[in-house]
């Protein structure tokens, strides 16, 4: 949050540390494609990988390898993953909400648990002195999709008040080739529809040398989910209605050498999923009637104080309260629900400097601890997790301008989810979090001249992930979470951005390249032979790359993802239900600027490409969008 | 540079917009021989749920046979089978159909929607079956030849595993668990004629299995409940006289799961255990107490069903993990293994054509 009260005195020794383990998304993208949500941003342009049940169903996060529940999401630095499902659904974050997304691996992760992936990075921010802000946005396209997007404000000297709101809709009535039925027909996707509201009042002051921040965000959704497509001619009808409001507030205080931030955060999430059947009379049957409400404070003290020299010292110390009711957790239909509740308290040390000329260093430390009860009133005793150290070496080679190389190692966990502890029937009181270890290698080069900057990195990552969480079947009907796997997530990671600008034009150009192989090579995984095999829904690789050029006030981009074949079973077998066809999908667009207004045509899905991200869940095809913009 | 850079740009572009993949699947002819069907349930929601047929003469497997044949998957959590002089009937729960094949060349027929969570067939006669559901409290009357609902027998609970006595059908009451306001601990008795309830009988919790032997008593296993305490038993029902002949209680802990009966009704095979210990047993109908020594241990897999052959050949299907294709063991009337093969994902209901 507004870095450029920040002191600048060390600033070329911060840029190179900045760019270990961690990467911004390009800000112009983010600018631009404000009428997205977060997942389609994220597996655009960056290495993330995002299983979506198509557009308006829930998407989550793979990232290196791992699983949505090992990508931490930190909202202005503070962690939005739910308590009861330990992961964030992308597709209900739009990218209109933030104004700097970053990701964030290996060592980078260590200040929070729960990243054993690595954390992505949502953060509000807004200059001061900019004086009125005024942005209003549309889109319309196929399907009956209508977006509005509304930024509000004023930016003062010292005062920013700001309020963003939104309204997305679509009715998801594409049509499509249904492979699954006989013979295979052209259909229409029903009950895909989704409605979407959103509001973010935020407000910033500055005084002599602190800042003030208070950021609410706000945000109602109703989404039906359509049915798999075996099973299209069942009557049946599945909605999830969510509704939640996050607050932020911040206070920070500068001193000539060092800063202290205090955080406090309150979240508050309702969600009903519903599910219901009809009889032979025609008298519905409720599968799944399920309303779960959590709400979490979290408190943190972030201090950072520069020692000696290029060295600093970085502290925090945070406080997290955890509570949901679910009728999950409840012992029988008729039974009171129950209310788990988990504390955590999270000691983080770090500290950064040269040790050598070109040679930065950086270790960190945390320790845990945690406290769960079902009761109303009183808690288990708070119980130490652990202590978890990482180290980083950053070497800038003197002899090639902007090449630097990190070397990491990190330890980290995972607590169980309160699902994996409490649900009914299955829930495990007894796990025990899961305990990650990686290794990174990353080289990142960095060239600038006045026409034309490039930038490349490529990581390799190796990390093993002991008493990884899986839900095995029972001597009875029902499942259970136990600590049984342990997993080995290993991947290469290339990445490259560059812009060339020649007379009116502007170039540019950037991608993305993963490879990453996951496997369970535990005991309980070799009893059953599946030890080695790439677990289900990870590919083993996928890319995306996108091109933009600009000449005068026109502009053209075309954006490209490509995703491999995925496992949806732990067969070797090519049987289309169990491994998912890889696919490539294209998209274009072009757009113009007159004065404050901005006009753009999109095109997704550009070749009608005809693909499934989860096992029968239909997509669109070809589909067009209409984007304007005003802003003062 | 900078030239090279974007001439690879532009190449990758091209490479990617030319290069469209996947190659077109040919639908593929059958002669299904005489042999065992095993039909595999797939992952809920998944939707791979598959056919395999296994020929005990040739020791050939087939996997994967209706989407090889049909190019379209089966559905999401295939239950049952039956077949008739018509063809066979494939009952595909979660997708809430019935799927009718030709039984030789495996080639789609004709389907039957609009059901609630269809269970298993029992086929009266050759324009005549009942269907039972696992969330609508009664049976769906159909007719096999024509695919189309002709009617529906309200018993006031929901149905699960049938068997025919004369004239009539008897049907467990599974479970309670869409319909929690019902009985998961009787059986009903169904005339065949008037299409009506026209008795019932208490069991303990979960009647699952339910066989008819040599003596025309009838069998019941109850599993006793998916969640402890529970209180599993077999017992051995005279359907004439409602009476019950005899109860076998299983010791505490215990989870017989699945029971079938010989061609000459004098042997039941059960399946009893626990996740990784479920063992085979098998007992005469005449027997005075549950056996005690299995006729063949689970060695650490995962037994789900039996099938016997007419000429005591054993079948188990092995579930491993759930995740994966399981496999179907093969072995001879004492239990000594002769053959194992892979199947598909969750091995289910097995029957001889």
């Amino acid at each position: 949050m507004l870095e450029s009260v920040e002191i600048s005195a060390s600033l070329v020794y911060k840029k190179a540390e900045q760019k270990s383990m961690e990467r911004k998304i390009d800000a112009a993208i983010v600018k631009s494609l404000k009428t997205i949500s977060l997942s389609q941003l994220l597996i655009q342009h960056s290495p993330v990988f995002i299983k979506t049940y198509g557009p308006g169903g829930t998407a989550t996060a793979s990232f290196r390898g791992t699983t949505s529940s090992h990508t931490l999401v930190l909202w202005n630095g503070l962690q939005l993953n739910s308590p009861s499902l330990g992961e964030v659904d992308f597709s209900t974050i739009p990218v209109f909400f933030t104004d700097e997304v970053s990701l964030q691996w290996g060592s980078k992760t260590s200040a929070n648990s729960g990243g054993l992936g690595g954390v992505v990075n949502i953060d509000n921010s807004q200059k001061f002195n900019e004086g009125l802000i005024l942005d209003f946005r549309t889109t319309r396209g196929s399907f009956d999709a209508k977006g509005l997007y509304l930024t509000l404000g004023y930016s003062a000297k010292n005062v920013i008040t700001r309020v963003k709101a939104y309204r997305n809709s679509s009715d998801n009535d594409f049509t499509y080739t249904n492979i699954a039925t006989i013979p295979h027909q052209e259909m229409k996707q029903k009950n895909a529809d989704f409605l979407d509201y959103g509001v973010m009042p935020e407000m910033q002051l500055r005084l002599k040398k602190s800042l003030l921040t208070f950021v609410s965000w706000n945000q109602l959704s109703h989404r039906n989910y359509p049915q798999i497509m075996p099973n299209v001619f069942n009557n049946t009808k599945e909605y999830v209605d969510n509704y939640f409001t996050r607050n932020f507030l911040s206070y920070k205080y500068y001193w000539n050498t060092g800063r202290v931030e205090v955080k406090l955060a309150y979240f508050h999430e309702k969600q009903d999923y519903f599910l219901e059947s009809y009889t032979s009379n025609g008298n519905p049957v409720t599968h799944i009637n399920t309303v779960n409400v959590s709400d979490v404070l979290r408190h943190l003290v972030d201090v950072q104080q520069d020692l000696y020299r290029s060295w600093k010292l970085y502290v925090k110390i945070q406080y997290d309260h955890e509570k949901v009711r679910s009728s999950n957790y409840s012992a029988a239909p008729d039974a009171t629900t129950l209310s788990p509740k988990r504390k955590m308290i999270s000691f983080y040390a770090a500290v950064d400097g040269k040790i050598y000329k070109d040679l930065d260093l950086r270790m960190t430390l945390r320790n845990d601890l945690v406290g769960r009860d079902l009761s109303t009133v009183a808690y288990d005793n708070m119980e130490s997790v652990g202590f978890f150290p990482t180290a980083t070496l950053t070497y800038r080679m003197p002899f090639v301008k902007g090449l630097s190389v990190n070397a990491g190692y990190s330890h980290n966990y995972r607590n169980p989810t309160l699902n994996d502890l409490y649900w009914n029937p299955g829930g495990n009181e007894n796990l025990k979090g899961e305990n990650g270890k990686t290794v990174d290698l990353d080289m990142n080069y960095h060239y600038d001249d006045i026409n034309f900057n490039l930038d490349f990195r490529t990581g390799f990552y190796y990390s093993k992930v002991k008493d990884w969480i899986q839900w095995v079947p029972t001597n009875y009907r029902y499942w259970m979470p136990k600590n049984v796997s342990e997993v080995l997530a290993r991947g290469l990671e290339l990445h490259f951005n560059a812009n060339y600008r020649y007379a009116l034009w502007n170039f540019m150009i950037s991608g993305n390249y993963v490879y990453s192989h996951t496997t369970d090579e535990s005991e309980y995984a070799q009893q059953y032979g599946t030890d080695g095999k790439q677990l289900i829904y990870i590919p083993l690789h996928h890319a995306n790359a996108f091109a933009e050029v600009k000449w005068k006030t026109w502009n053209l981009n075309y954006t490209f993802e490509f995703t491999g074949e995925r496992n949806t079973s732990m067969n070797d077998d090519e049987f289309f239900a169990y491994q998912l066809p890889y696919y490539m999908l294209h998209h274009i667009s072009f757009g113009k600027q007159l004065n404050k207004f901005r006009l753009e045509f999109r095109v997704n899905n550009l070749m009608n490409a005809d693909y499934q991200t989860v096992l029968w869940r239909a997509m669109p095809g070809r589909s067009y969008e209409f984007y304007f913009e005003f802003k003062l | 540079m900078k030239k090279t850079f974007f001439n690879i740009l532009i190449l990758g572009i091209i490479l990617a917009l030319v290069s469209c993949g996947g190659e077109e699947q040919k639908q593929e002819d059958k002669n299904i021989a005489k042999g065992l069907f095993i039909l595999n349930e797939g992952t809920f929601t998944y939707a791979n749920s598959s056919l395999t047929f296994y020929d005990p003469v040739a020791d050939t497997v087939e996997n994967n046979l209706f989407y090889r044949v049909n190019l379209a998957p089966l559905g999401d959590v295939a239950n049952s089978m039956a077949i008739d002089e018509n063809g066979m009937y494939i009952v595909v729960n979660n997708s809430k159909y019935i799927y009718k094949v030709d039984e030789k060349t495996m080639k789609y027929e004709a389907k039957l929607d609009g059901l609630t969570s269809p269970r298993h067939i029992m086929l009266i006669d050759k324009n005549k079956a009942y269907l039972s559901d696992q969330e609508s409290t009664g049976l769906w009357i159909f007719n096999p030849a024509t695919m189309q609902k002709t009617g529906f027998v309200e018993t006031g609970n929901t149905t699960e595993k049938m068997v025919r006595v004369g004239n009539e059908v008897v049907v467990t009451n599974w479970s309670n668990y869409y319909q929690p306001e019902t009985s998961n601990s009787t059986i009903q008795f169904i005339d065949v004629e008037t299409d009506k309830l026209v008795d019932e009988m208490n069991v303990t919790a979960e009647p699952h299995s339910i066989v008819l032997d040599k003596n025309n008593n009838i069998w019941v296993l109850c599993s006793g409940g998916y969640m402890p305490p529970c209180e599993p038993a077999l017992f051995c029902i005279n359907p004439a006289t409602r009476q019950i002949v005899k109860r076998f209680d299983f010791a505490e802990g215990d989870y017989p799961s699945s029971m079938v009966i010989d061609k000459s009704g004098e042997n039941l095979y059960i399946l009893n255990g626990g996740f990784g210990t479920m063992d085979l047993y098998k007992m005469s109908v005449d027997a005075d107490a549950l056996p005690t020594t299995a006729l063949v241990n689970s060695q650490s897999m995962v037994f789900s069903t039996v099938a016997v052959s007419e000429d005591g050949g054993i079948y188990l299907t092995d579930v491993k993990n759930y995740v994966q294709n399981g496999d179907v063991l093969r072995y001879d009337s004492n239990g000594n293994l002769i053959s194992k093969f892979e199947v598909g994902i969750i091995p289910g209901m097995m029957m001889f054509n």
